[in-house]
């Protein structure tokens, strides 16, 4: 702990400069397989719901309006941006982006909703028969979530059940 | 006059506590990134204390766990007004995808009101950065919800008999009688711009397979 | 002009302290700052940081509330009374009010202060702080004491103007001023709280120790007391063993007095960036030692060497 050393050593840093980021004043470049938020094409998105079974935090919720409609609603609250939907996307609707400055003071803001029409005959109005399995997906019924509170319907009621897990904070549980 | 310099002071001197209810880690880790020089959030006046009744700022991270559920409140309890809350990463924002495991309560906004939300798994830092930024005023935010609509009630048919070429737009004008509603098929997105703008009142636009839709009233005129 | 002397010396010598305070603190952050590479807070942060501070709400918790405001004014009080004792660049204000052994006694009251913080919050945490400030104040002020008294033996009188006037160099070789002058530098880390002798606010160990418990504007006037505690002890060590030019013409005295005070915040500084804190066990060894020294040096002087 001699003072020369001491003295060496703040000139190596100072040496150095300032190595800051002027981050705010300018944008950094993004590595370029940078998984930001999640944006859902509306024109390519067909309704399978691959992405809403396979999402790991349960944050796509697909329900069906009528044999015409189904909506798909991305909330993006639990959202991991682990890029499962992308992957198992077969038209490629869905695009990590590169945003990553999502700071919101409601986190309702990150929401996608879509509307989507689930090829009826544009003539007559009825469903043709569907060719392949992944076609077959499209039938009325197939997932009804629980879009009022945002929540998953499980085949089993369990996760319904109040019961207070704390005895002195009041919570109310998801 | 004194009052009001302390209060624009708030902005310039943001003293932060770190509160992990249980997180990974990840988020800490991004939140200590934001403290080194290769980011240095110290140059904005932000410093780490240690104790909340030195803090305005609380960064939250990490779901609400039942066992810290109630030394998070005694925390925020803690901080004196004016102060602020921040959730930092996806787990305190909505639970994460621990969400339905044991212990697990929630969101961090079941046990203290969150003032700023930032998203990420782990947020970057740079993220963080303009996340305090967005808190303190200084930028606004760049997120809002978004609804896309492939088509609307009621589902109309269009007769080809019906559909007429105009220019470079095709009108089917057989509407029912008196309803003054027409619509417009449209090939590009720039047509679609072009029509609204000139319409008299705002219209909807539908994305059919084949173009856009543009349905309203008195639209024949617009081609 | 004998009465109005002491009012108006005081008045501007604890305005200057005001206000330089948090310009030094600022200049200490700042060159720390770009010791690590990086570009640090503006100079002017500590005097943001004091405004923020009193716009916030006062909470008063802790075992004992009567107790913690009467320990925070104190400290400022005794600080800044201290800043009427010490010559800054012309004589002591308050000179014919006392002498020597009442600034040793103010120093160590201001000390004390932060004692009386630490057990009025009452948390564990704050205790452990003040035990720890405790074993380092016991070691610690007897260094300044016997640097004083080495001034008052060669000088032969207690008074402030003869004492804290280079005094501690005595005629012919000053053998004992030049070693007092090594032990004082060694540990002058440790007077004004810096790296590597904060043990008592420990920031990431002990969540700041005694101060656990303050919020609002009394934290502000705590902070503002331990910067202007910075500027009076670097006042002190040039009144003792750097005063060299306080002789001079009012402004050029003044200025050369602030000078060499910002050198020694320098100075304290570079050595706070670049050394980790001790632990109290090994500070209490080295003060040990040191204090061996200084009594080694006492001797000396009384000597008359």
């Amino acid at each position: 702990m001699s003072v020369l050393s001491k003295l060496k050593e703040t000139l190596a840093c100072l040496k150095a400069g300032r190595v800051t980021l002027p981050y705010p004043a300018q944008a950094q470049p993004v590595p370029e397989k940078f998984r930001g938020r999640p944006i859902f094409d509306a024109a390519k998105c067909t309704g399978c719901g691959g992405c809403a079974n396979n999402c790991p935090a349960r944050e796509i919720l697909l329900y069906d309006v009528c044999q015409e409609v189904r909506i798909l609603k991305y909330l993006g609250r639990r959202c991991t941006y682990c890029g499962r939907c992308a992957d198992v996307c077969p038209e490629k609707a869905i695009t990590m982006s590169h945003e990553f400055e999502n700071a919101t003071d409601s986190i309702r803001d990150i929401q996608q909703h879509l509307d989507l029409f689930m090829s009826t005959c544009q003539r007559c109005g009825r469903c043709f028969k569907e060719p392949s399995p992944l076609e077959q997906l499209k039938l009325k019924g197939y997932r009804m979530d629980d879009l009022g509170n945002e929540r998953w319907i499980y085949r089993s009621k369990a996760y319904l059940d109040e019961e207070p897990a704390v005895d002195d904070v009041k919570i109310e549980l998801d | 006059m004194l009052k009001n310099l302390c209060q624009k002071m708030f902005g310039r001197s943001l003293w932060v506590y770190h509160a992990n209810s249980g997180g990974c880690n990840g988020c800490d880790i991004e939140v200590l990134n934001v403290l080194t020089p290769y980011y240095d959030v110290e140059r904005f006046g932000i410093k780490l204390v240690g104790s909340p009744r030195h803090a305005d700022v609380m960064l939250c991270q990490g779901p609400a766990m039942r066992p810290t559920a109630n030394a998070l409140k005694q925390a925020y309890d803690a901080m004196p007004a004016p102060k602020l809350v921040f959730a930092i990463g996806s787990c305190a924002c909505g639970g994460g995808v621990w969400f339905d495991s044991y212990n697990v309560l929630g969101p961090v906004e079941k046990i203290v009101p969150v003032n700023y939300y930032f998203p990420g798994c782990p947020p970057r830092p740079e993220a963080i950065i303009y996340g305090v930024a967005v808190g303190l005023g200084l930028v606004d935010k760049k997120t809002a919800p978004v609804r896309f609509k492939q088509l609307e009630f009621p589902i109309p048919r269009y007769h080809p008999g019906d559909l007429r070429q105009q220019g470079e737009f095709v009108v089917y004008e057989k509407a029912e009688k008196g309803s003054g509603w027409q619509a417009i098929c449209v090939a590009s997105f720039e047509g679609v711009a072009r029509v609204l703008k000139r319409a008299a009142r705002p219209a909807t636009v539908r994305l059919a397979k084949s173009g856009f839709f543009v349905c309203g009233e008195k639209l024949a005129g617009l081609t | 002009m004998k009465t109005i002397w002491p009012i108006l010396g005081g008045l501007v010598n604890v305005a200057m302290v005001l206000l330089v305070a948090p310009f030094c603190e600022g200049v200490l952050r700042k060159v720390t700052a770009r010791i690590q590479s990086r570009q640090g807070p503006p100079l002017r942060q500590p005097y943001f940081d004091l405004l923020k501070l009193l716009g916030k709400e006062d909470i008063e918790s802790g075992e004992a509330p009567r107790m913690q405001r009467f320990a925070v004014y104190l400290s400022l009080a005794t600080v800044l009374t201290v800043a009427c004792l010490v010559p800054m660049g012309f004589a002591a204000p308050l000179n014919g009010a006392g002498d020597v052994v009442l600034l040793i006694y103010l120093l160590t009251l201001s000390g004390i202060c932060t004692l009386l913080a630490g057990l009025a919050a009452g948390s564990t945490y704050s205790l452990l702080g003040i035990s720890r400030e405790m074993m380092t104040m016991i070691a610690l002020e007897p260094l300044l004491a016997v640097a004083i008294v080495i001034g008052a033996v060669h000088t032969q009188s207690f008074r402030l103007d003869t004492v804290l006037n280079g005094s501690v160099y005595g005629a012919g070789f000053p053998l004992s001023g030049l070693v007092m002058l090594g032990v004082m530098l060694l540990s002058f880390q440790a007077f004004v709280q810096r790296v590597p002798f904060d043990i008592a606010a420990a920031e990431t160990e002990l969540m700041d120790g005694p101060l656990v418990e303050y919020s609002g504007p009394k934290l502000a006037l705590f902070k503002y007391a331990q910067m202007v505690r910075l500027v009076i002890y670097s006042g002190l060590f040039v009144a003792l063993f750097v005063p060299w030019g306080s002789g001079l013409v009012f402004p050029l005295g003044w200025l050369l007095f602030w000078a060499k005070v910002f050198c020694l915040v320098l100075l304290v500084t570079v050595v706070a960036a670049t050394h980790a804190r001790y632990r109290i066990d090994q500070a209490i060894r080295y003060f040990a030692a040191l204090l061996v020294v200084s009594l080694v040096a006492l001797i000396l002087a009384s000597y008359g060497r």
